[in-house]
């Protein structure tokens, strides 16, 4: 009886100081280990364009994966829907569908800097206000392009797994120009689109706030 | 010796900390609750509120839905104004009382009950359903009964545009829920 009672004794006695050892090691190497190759992450974010065609600041809302692929070296893969309200006169919808690179030029501590740069598809489509007497389902206008964009930001880490990454990159979008004009009026703005969706080869460029939530799915290598 | 060497195996085996039984720092949380909303011009509204929830090391995360039942008041701007969130929250303690806050981007699939448009093809008056990017701030309290159930109430302000093919109308709303969840 007294043996079954030393071998519980010491199994448990070995499990807990296993435990705990976990925990120490834990702490210990939490702010080494944040930023890591290998680690993949999910997260939600929103993004606030600024600064573009119109100069109307922008609601969005999306996701994005990271994949980290070296040390000091991550991916982002991200999809954002943006919308602008045009004065009243209309409405902007936007969405990206994209990837950046991730550069860490320091990588300890709970907060990260990084420069981030990238690439990414867009679609723009600008619909003029209709009303009880006009239809103008006629003159909505839309573009796909391609944009690079580029910037800064930095990681703020809460625990070991979870993050909140904030920053703001300058996008600038290739490709044909997307036609239209909001022209002031004694009774606020009226949207004039030509009908085409786009004409010419033009360079259109925002700023874009992004902030995310973003949790550790996986340590991959 | 085979009866001790017998017994630390089924120690070892069936343990907390074997085989993923241990003692689990991790929750699902389920909630349900009715969410009644205030807007300006004296406006409420009424929504059934239900999240889905991961909870460990204090880090919530946390994907929200709420199903648009109807509005009161000077100004009910929508007739339908569904809502889904995904974002983090941190929550203070790990007692059981837990207060906590929060972030969750979302969208609202919405129409307009006031702005009409006119359809040339058919020659009929109609609303478009737009989907629209949403932020929201929430702030709120867990308490966790012994097992299984918890009560919580939250605050949230939600902040976004109806944008469609007619007049923008703002979703900015106060919302509060009010209910009751499991976890496992």
């Amino acid at each position: 009886m007294k043996r079954t009672i030393l071998t519980v004794f010491i199994c448990s006695a070995i499990l807990m100081c296993a435990s705990a050892q976990d925990e120490d090691k834990t702490e210990e190497t939490l702010k080494s280990t944040l930023i890591q190759k290998g680690q993949l992450d999910g997260g939600v974010r929103t993004t606030t364009s600024l600064f573009g065609h119109d100069n109307i600041p922008g609601l969005g809302v999306g996701g994005q994966f990271r994949l980290q692929i070296f040390d000091y070296l991550n991916t982002e893969w991200f999809a954002d829907w943006i919308t602008l309200d045009l004065n009243g006169a209309g409405t902007r919808n936007n969405a990206h569908i994209g990837w950046s690179v991730l550069f860490y030029p320091i990588r300890t501590g709970r907060v990260v800097p990084y420069a981030i740069a990238g690439h990414c598809f867009d679609y723009a489509k600008v619909i003029p206000l209709s009303t009880p007497f006009e239809d103008r389902s006629g003159d909505i206008i839309t573009r796909w392009s391609s944009a690079v964009q580029a910037g800064l930001g930095s990681h703020f880490y809460l625990t070991e797994k979870f993050d909140i990454s904030l920053n703001a990159q300058y996008m600038l979008h290739l490709g044909k120009h997307l036609d239209y004009e909001l022209q002031p009026t004694n009774n606020g703005y009226t949207l004039d689109t030509d009908g085409h969706s786009s004409s010419g080869t033009g360079m259109e460029g925002h700023i874009l706030i992004t902030a995310s939530l973003n949790y550790r799915i996986a340590d991959l290598w | 010796m085979v009866k001790g060497i017998k017994i630390a195996l089924l120690v070892l085996l069936f343990s907390p900390t074997s085989f993923g039984q241990s003692e689990r720092n991790w929750k699902l949380n389920a909630a349900l609750s009715f969410a009644p909303g205030f807007l300006t011009e004296k406006t409420q509204t009424i929504q059934l509120h239900g999240y889905l929830g991961f909870l460990k090391n204090k880090i919530h995360l946390r994907g929200d839905g709420f199903y648009f039942l109807n509005s009161f008041g000077e100004r009910p701007r929508f007739d339908m104004n569904h809502q889904l969130f995904s974002g983090a929250f941190y929550h203070f303690t790990e007692k059981k009382l837990q207060p906590y806050i929060g972030f969750q981007p979302g969208i609202a699939i919405s129409r307009s009950s006031e702005y009409y448009t006119l359809n040339e093809e058919n020659n009929e008056l109609e609303r478009e359903i737009a989907v629209s990017p949403l932020g929201s701030a929430v702030g709120g309290l867990h308490y966790y009964g012994e097992k299984l159930f918890f009560l919580f109430v939250e605050g949230r302000y939600i902040f976004g545009k109806h944008k469609s093919n007619s007049y923008p109308v703002y979703l900015d709303e106060f919302r509060i829920s009010f209910g009751l969840g499991f976890t496992f």
